[in-house]
């Protein structure tokens, strides 16, 4: 794996649940009856019957028994053979050809979809593997087999994080760079499918100049993902420094169009067009496999973050004012900005009487930035009488 | 003439063989040799060109109906009638046709020597290049020029492509960096890369330096296209490094001295900038290269980016600059004056005359860009600075700018911390602050505190310790 300039290639089992994805949510019957001739080929070409028979279930195709009965024979078989090259393996073979053997099989038990098999096959295949390097990449294997092995394609969470945790682990005790940087962005994979985006960002952007993990994702997938979560989650300061500044994000970002506009209005705070690149930018993350569940979630926390800017440098603004910067009707603006105050997502008050939004800030303006400055007195005063207390006690202790 | 020209013509061109041979034009049988058709082409190619055509396309095809003299290089009218065509193609404005030529022709190139081909494929890409670019009725200029580089772009991957198959590995590796360098300027970044990088390795294991140093210089423009500093820096280096070890022709040298100039400009070091561009302009302009007035422009720019306006003009009426003064000095010109002035309209009138000298040049563009900045934000800031409320409209007024465009710019500078106030649009106003500092000392005795605290503890265990 290392130094080649091939990247590696897309892992088959997150192929193929990114295909069950499409043909279970897309918005267009074509699309997805697409997607869903592709994913049965693949499967039966992989001889899968336990993801045959989930998918099936899901997507209400009809069980073939038989076809069912001919898959399992020939993965048996397959399981057979391998078992055999174990034996002489342990016979008269060394140990490498052991785990080489060991490993075959937990790959065998992988293809079949199946998270279980795959977990007892790899428990022996750890067993016999010496380098801890080997060790972290059989759990980020499982990992990936566990993203894609929950209800309905979704991730199997307590297993994806017992072998992330198992991984970690590994890499504490002495794992290389790349593994550690690989592991990142794993962890920002788990973090996003459980909607915390805040954790996901930080690590996307650790692991932004130093990505390897096409296995996972392609590069333009993660920069788009990268730059997403760094929106949501991230102050402007090292959003303008860090993402839209950084050569690999102006590169990669060309090949998802919507966003690349989306980000530059953002930083420019040209809020119309930002508005106007909203929607192809949530149609880009809906297809996705692992954001796609929260792509209303993460529509709505975008716009609390522009809305959040825009009204950062105004301590009132006009509502009409407002609604010909984002390009939007009042009524409209004004149920989006009631729904967000409510919920206490933005500190603001809409005046619709004066047709304006009145800020509510701390700090430093009128007379709230008296009390401001108020407090911060009444805890110097603290932290001094604190400060002479103990060096009081120090001098009864300390007799010179 | 041109009626017995026009006889050829109907007679389709590519079997234009016996009969217009026998029915020989203007009378004097000298016209049937070889020479003698690739003279009257030429003649023809000035005045009318698309009666050339078919003369050139006789003495390709190499029909033997015309009569060859011994002292008659055959391979060497057959070039010249080559690039003829091509150039007559071009005038005539086919110039697409030229790529299903060498198509035609790559017969044609397995018969002579293999540096005869490749120079002879490079100039039909050089003429190519070179032609104007002509839109057709309803493209805009721009979609003419992208039209116009997908068709050189094109040629050249479909001589890649032959000569991939014929092995042609010198002439390949040209043409690749031919099409790199047509990828750039289609802005098409990714792939101009990816395409360079390849390049690369193959170029240094063959150790031919002077190819190797066009490359690396083609991958520091790549570079800073795509904004990346650091790398675009370590692509110059190399190609230093490889200059140093061959004797680097003038254009070349002055070439890598321009990239080095927009290098350090892009880092804000505009003192080196102006040196590398004054070595490049001399190199240039004693070439007598179009590339000149560009390097005078950067010069320029440097000196107003360093605010020295004034040097402007004094450099622009130096003997060497004024062999080159036109638009395009006249536009940096006027961008001093307004700088030397501290004038916003000066800037935005001076922008909007010279738009094509000033936006259209990425490099000047985006330090323009950057010095408009600044300029409006110190105007506004002084301004602002007696303030403590004022009405958004008044300093509209006062920096004479639209009511909007201020605003915006207000709020921004809010944004990123550089103004502390806030903009009260219900009155109208901008409200700024100043109890900043008054907050800042209270913090600063926070902290001081709570690091006597933690000193405190510690005493607190030396005493213990020594107890």
């Amino acid at each position: 794996m290392a130094s080649t300039d091939e990247p590696v290639p897309r892992d088959e089992n997150l192929r193929l649940a990114d295909l069950r994805y499409i043909a279970a949510t897309a918005a267009e019957a074509i699309v997805r009856e697409e997607a869903a001739k592709q994913l049965k080929a693949a499967i039966i070409e992989r001889k899968a019957v336990p993801l045959l028979i989930d998918v099936s279930a899901q997507l209400g195709w009809e069980r073939d028994s038989k076809l069912e009965a001919d898959l399992t024979t020939a993965h048996e078989a397959d399981v057979a053979a391998v078992t055999k090259t174990l034996e002489t393996a342990r016979a008269t073979l060394g140990e490498t050809e052991v785990r080489d053997a060991l490993s075959a099989l937990s790959d065998l038990a992988a293809r079949s979809g199946s998270l279980a098999a795959a977990t007892t096959a790899a428990e022996a295949t750890l067993a016999a593997t010496v380098g801890g390097g080997q060790k972290i990449d059989v759990h980020l294997s499982l990992a990936r087999l566990a993203m894609a092995s929950g209800p309905a394609g979704s991730p199997d969470f307590r297993a994806l994080a017992t072998h992330l945790d198992a991984a970690s682990a590994l890499v504490e005790a002495g794992g290389d760079w790349e593994r550690r940087n690989r592991l990142k962005v794993y962890r920002a994979t788990e973090a996003m499918a459980k909607r915390d985006f805040s954790v996901a960002a930080g690590l996307l952007l650790d692991a932004l100049a130093t990505f390897t993990a096409t296995e996972l994702c392609s590069y333009a997938r993660f920069v788009a993902v990268t730059v997403l979560m760094a929106m949501v989650a991230v102050d402007r300061p090292t959003l303008v420094s860090r993402v839209s500044g950084a050569p690999e994000v102006l590169a990669a970002i060309k090949e998802t169009p919507p966003l690349a506009m989306f980000l530059s209005a953002l930083v420019d705070c040209e809020y119309g067009a930002w508005m106007r690149s909203l929607p192809g930018v949530l149609d880009v993350v809906s297809a996705d496999r692992v954001l796609g569940g929260h792509t209303s979630y993460l529509g709505r926390e975008l716009r609390v973050v522009a809305y959040g800017q825009f009204l950062a440098s105004y301590a009132s603004v006009r509502i009409d004012a407002m609604c010909e910067a984002f390009g939007v009707g009042s009524a409209w603006l004004d149920k989006e900005l009631a729904a967000f105050i409510a919920g206490g997502r933005l500190a603001a008050k809409i005046d619709r009487v004066g047709g304006v939004v009145v800020t509510v800030r701390g700090g430093t303006s009128g007379a709230a930035g008296a009390a401001g400055v108020a407090a911060m007195y009444s805890e110097v005063v603290k932290v001094g009488d604190g400060v002479l207390n103990r060096l009081q006690k120090l001098s009864r202790v300390i007799d010179v | 003439m041109t009626a017995a020209a026009m006889d050829e013509t109907t007679a389709a061109p590519p079997g234009a063989a016996a009969p217009a041979a026998g029915a020989a034009p203007a009378a004097t049988g000298e016209q049937s040799t070889l020479a003698g058709v690739l003279e009257r082409a030429d003649a023809l190619a000035v005045a009318s060109p698309a009666d050339a055509e078919p003369l050139y396309r006789r003495i390709i095809d190499g029909k033997s109906d015309l009569v060859v003299t011994p002292e008659d290089d055959v391979n060497a009218i057959k070039q010249a009638s080559i690039i003829g065509l091509a150039d007559v193609l071009i005038k005539c404005k086919r110039a697409s046709e030229v790529a299903t030529l060498t198509k035609t022709l790559h017969g044609y190139f397995a018969t002579i020597p293999k540096a005869k081909t490749a120079k002879l494929v490079r100039t039909l890409i050089d003429h190519v290049s070179a032609s104007e670019v002509t839109a057709e009725p309803g493209q805009s200029p721009e979609e003419a020029k992208a039209a116009h580089v997908k068709m050189q772009a094109d040629l050249c991957e479909q001589t890649i492509a032959w000569c991939r198959t014929e092995k042609r590995t010198f002439l390949r590796q040209r043409i690749q960096g031919r099409l790199a360098s047509l990828q750039l300027e289609a802005e098409q970044y990714t792939a101009a890369l990816s395409g360079i990088t390849e390049l690369l390795r193959e170029v240094k294991r063959l150790d031919d330096k002077a190819h190797l140093l066009e490359v690396q210089l083609l991958e520091c423009r790549a570079q800073h296209a795509l904004r990346n500093g650091p790398k675009a820096r370590a692509a110059l280096t190399a190609a230093r490094t490889t200059a140093n070890a061959i004797y680097v022709p003038l254009t070349l040298q002055a070439a890598i001295d321009m990239q080095a100039g927009v290098v350090s400009a892009e880092e804000k070091d505009y003192k080196t900038a102006y040196s590398y561009f004054y070595e490049a302009f001399e190199g240039f302009s004693s070439l007598g290269d179009s590339r000149a007035v560009s390097n005078l422009k950067y010069m320029l720019l440097c000196k107003i980016m360093v605010d020295l306006p004034g040097d402007v003009v004094s450099l622009s009426s130096t003997s060497t600059a004024l062999k080159h003064s036109g638009r395009e000095v006249d536009a940096m010109k006027a961008v001093a004056a307004a700088h030397s002035k501290r004038s916003l309209e000066g800037f935005e009138s001076a922008l909007n005359e010279y738009e094509v000298e000033l936006k259209q040049d990425a490099t000047v563009r985006t330090h323009l860009k950057v010095l408009y900045d600044t300029l409006l934000t110190g105007n506004l800031l002084r301004i602002i600075e007696p303030y403590s409320r004022v009405e958004i409209t008044h300093v509209a007024e006062l920096i004479q700018l639209p009511r909007a465009a201020v605003e915006s710019k207000l709020s921004q500078l809010i944004l990123d911390k550089k103004l502390n106030g806030i903009l009260d649009q219900g009155a109208g106003c901008l409200v700024v602050f100043d109890d900043a500092p008054v907050a800042k000392t209270y913090q600063y005795g926070i902290d001081t505190l709570t690091n006597m605290d933690k000193v405190l503890n510690t005493l607190f265990e030396k005493a213990a310790s020594l107890r």
